[in-house]
């Protein structure tokens, strides 16, 4: 932290370079409890209204990876190659690296079911869930490469995701359990401090962590916290239990930076229309050569 | 050729009648002349909050209208003729058989409100279509021929392939999910519609619209507001708000008469007691109408335990698997009929006749 050379002769100027550089110093993601303060709405929660995104790769692996030639791949001579369906796109299919955000890098499967994760990696392009263009789930949504907007209200905090179009309701007041399975589970807020906690119910089973094959049951419970870190950071953690698949819980960390673009807003990825070939093609009456 | 072309404008008519009526579940008639004073009233009235109401105000100062809102009803969309109501019926006997004494607990169609249409500008009740929007319409109802209804999704509407049910049909009621889930801070005002679980995000900083280069399906909205009412302009939608040229007229959900390239929509919102919204929009869209035209649809809230349900409409659309396999075991079944004839034929001796009973249309070369 004291690595700001500031002279009192450029006081006036580096006052303005000091405040861009203090949210630059603040702690984030995972480096322990911050004493950022953020602004209040108006009925005196910590503001988190706005535009967010996450800026890494755990949507391919949230694992720690090295960069890998594509998501699928097939025996080559001399290691793994693209497999035959991603070979055309080149790099622009390869995978980057990530630092991981999990943990202790470790995902306790029981054994029966780190095999399913490896047969569905295997088996990336039938199975992720995301090429259909299906919704994210909690918390893949959060780590989509796609910003998404919180909005605060008195009762009730709501969240739009760019991606697909996906949307959460996060109730305030506990409605009790969840009257049915759904995709995005069930939201109920609480406030801690500077802290909103969000418990996430309800789920069914068909969504993933990521696109190395991560999955869960419908047992899944998800405790996500959001914390103000600066004026442009949020740190966000998600506590992932399913006692179905998992030895015990696990956690994720990652910040969350503003979108501070012009005018942003979220524009529309309503990308059912982009798979309709890939599900209906061969159902047309006269289907395209594939 | 006149008789023909008036042939096809019934039939258009005819389609458009059928299209509203399912789309409201059922019309009521009553004769012009007191549907238009009924109109030219409600068109006045309710468009502000009674003397005696006052609208609660957010912390900081808007009026409030968050909540759970439901706007189904079975009043249709248009003042419809005898004939015309006659058409619907019959169009909706399958739907009606399909769905009545079988315990369906799930349509949520409501019921009639007290005006006998829901258009209250022009005060006649009907949408004024150019007669250059309906050849157009007509035109590519005759460009379908030769197409089932199943060749490709592109035969089906925006709904059924679950991407969205486009404005502003998608503020107006259908058989379910009526549902609408108002929030409000003080730069945005978010409605999400149960149906596909869209969200629409309506900014009230006053910013100027995105580029005419972004299209989209529920356009571009910017919000104000003007006293007690939001008032919400929405432009640049993207031009497949129809469908799209292979979409057949004659399908449950009524998209935008147009293509949306010249769409411009104003919708208003008022809470004119505790449980209402005066909802109303207006259509400006110079290529599909001769003038504006105006529906009010109230909004009321929903009760106080009811809460909106995920619909993920994709990911659970068995329906357009099935329709599109469906129509391919259809083609497979009169293929496999039209070669059983010719073997009959055949082994019946015909002299020299080897053409099947049943003429067999050439695969076309062009790509759909």
């Amino acid at each position: 932290m004291g690595k700001r050379p500031i002279r009192r002769v450029m006081f006036a100027v580096s006052a303005a370079a000091a405040v861009t550089m203090y949210s630059a110093i603040v702690p984030v993601a995972g480096q322990g409890a911050t004493t950022y303060r953020a602004p209040r709405t108006k009925d005196g929660r910590p503001d988190l209204n706005g535009f967010w995104q996450a800026v890494n790769t755990a949507n391919y692996d949230v694992q720690a990876h090295v960069a890998r030639p594509a998501m699928a791949l097939r025996a080559g001579p001399y290691g793994p190659v693209p497999a035959a369906q991603v070979v055309a796109l080149g790099a622009v299919g390869s995978v980057p690296a990530g630092l991981g955000v999990v943990e202790s890098n470790e995902i306790p499967y029981k054994p029966e079911m780190a095999a399913k994760k490896k047969e569905n990696q295997d088996n990336w392009l039938e199975r992720d869930p995301e090429i259909k263009c299906y919704l994210p789930g909690v918390p893949r949504a959060t780590y989509m490469p796609f910003p998404f907007q919180i909005f605060q209200s008195q009762s009730q905090v709501f969240i739009a995701y760019e991606y697909a179009g996906a949307v959460r309701n996060i109730y305030m007041k506990d409605p009790g359990e969840a009257p049915v399975d759904s995709w995005m589970g069930q939201s109920v807020g609480r406030w801690e401090g500077e802290t909103l906690v969000v418990d996430v119910s309800g789920f069914n089973d068909q969504t993933w962590f990521d696109r190395s094959g991560n999955f869960h049951s419908e047992a899944l419970k998800v405790t996500e916290r959001y914390t103000r870190t600066g004026p442009d950071h949020i740190r966000y953690e998600a506590t992932i239990e399913d006692p179905k698949v998992f030895t015990r819980a696990w956690k994720i960390t990652m910040p969350l930076y503003r979108r501070i673009d012009t005018n942003m807003r979220l524009l529309e990825f309503k990308c059912v229309e982009f798979v309709e070939e890939l599900l209906y093609g061969p159902l047309r009456k006269r289907p395209l050569p594939r | 050729m006149r008789h023909r072309r008036l042939g096809s404008l019934g039939t258009l008519v005819t389609v458009i009648a059928v299209v509203s009526a399912i789309a409201t579940y059922g019309p009521t008639g009553t004769t012009a002349s007191v549907a238009a004073a009924e109109a030219a009233e409600a068109a006045q009235a309710r468009s502000s909050p009674s003397d005696s109401y006052s609208v609660p105000k957010t912390p900081w100062g808007h009026p409030d209208l968050q909540g759970l809102w439901n706007n189904s009803t079975t009043t249709p969309l248009e003042r419809m003729t005898a004939d015309e109501q006659e058409r619907g019926r019959v169009a909706q006997r399958p739907v009606r058989e399909a769905t009545e004494g079988t315990g369906a607990a799930w349509p949520d169609a409501g019921g009639p409100i007290e005006r006998a249409f829901l258009v209250v500008d022009p005060p006649d009740g009907r949408i004024p279509m150019k007669s250059e929007a309906i050849q157009r319409l007509i035109a590519r109802e005759e460009a379908r021929r030769g197409r089932g209804e199943a060749d490709s999704w592109l035969d089906r509407n925006t709904w059924e392939r679950c991407i969205s049910r486009t404005l502003p049909v998608a503020m107006t009621p259908n058989l379910y999910n009526n549902n609408y889930q108002i929030l409000q801070t003080s730069d945005y005002f978010v409605i999400q519609m149960e149906m596909i679980h869209e969200a629409r995000v309506i900014p009230l900083d006053g910013r100027p619209h995105t580029s005419e280069r972004i299209r989209q399906w529920l356009g571009d909205s910017r919000g104000h507001w003007e006293g007690p009412t939001l008032v919400v302009e929405t432009i640049n939608f993207n031009d497949k708000l129809d469908g799209g040229d292979l979409q057949p007229s004659h399908v449950i959900q009524t998209g935008h008469r147009g293509s949306g390239k010249t769409l411009r929509l104003v919708e208003r919102f008022t809470r004119i007691n505790a449980d209402t919204i005066d909802y109303r929009f207006t259509v400006e869209d110079p290529a599909t109408f001769t003038r504006p035209y105006t529906v009010a649809i109230p909004m009321r809230k929903a009760p106080s335990d009811a809460r909106l349900y995920e619909y993920a409409c994709h990911e659970g659309n068995y329906a357009m698997l099935n329709i599109l396999r469906g129509g391919r075991a259809n083609e497979q079944a009169a293929m496999e009929g039209a070669q059983r004839v010719s073997r009959q034929r055949i082994e019946a001796g015909h002299p020299g006749i080897r053409e099947p009973a049943v003429p067999i249309v050439p695969v076309a070369t062009t790509i759909k």
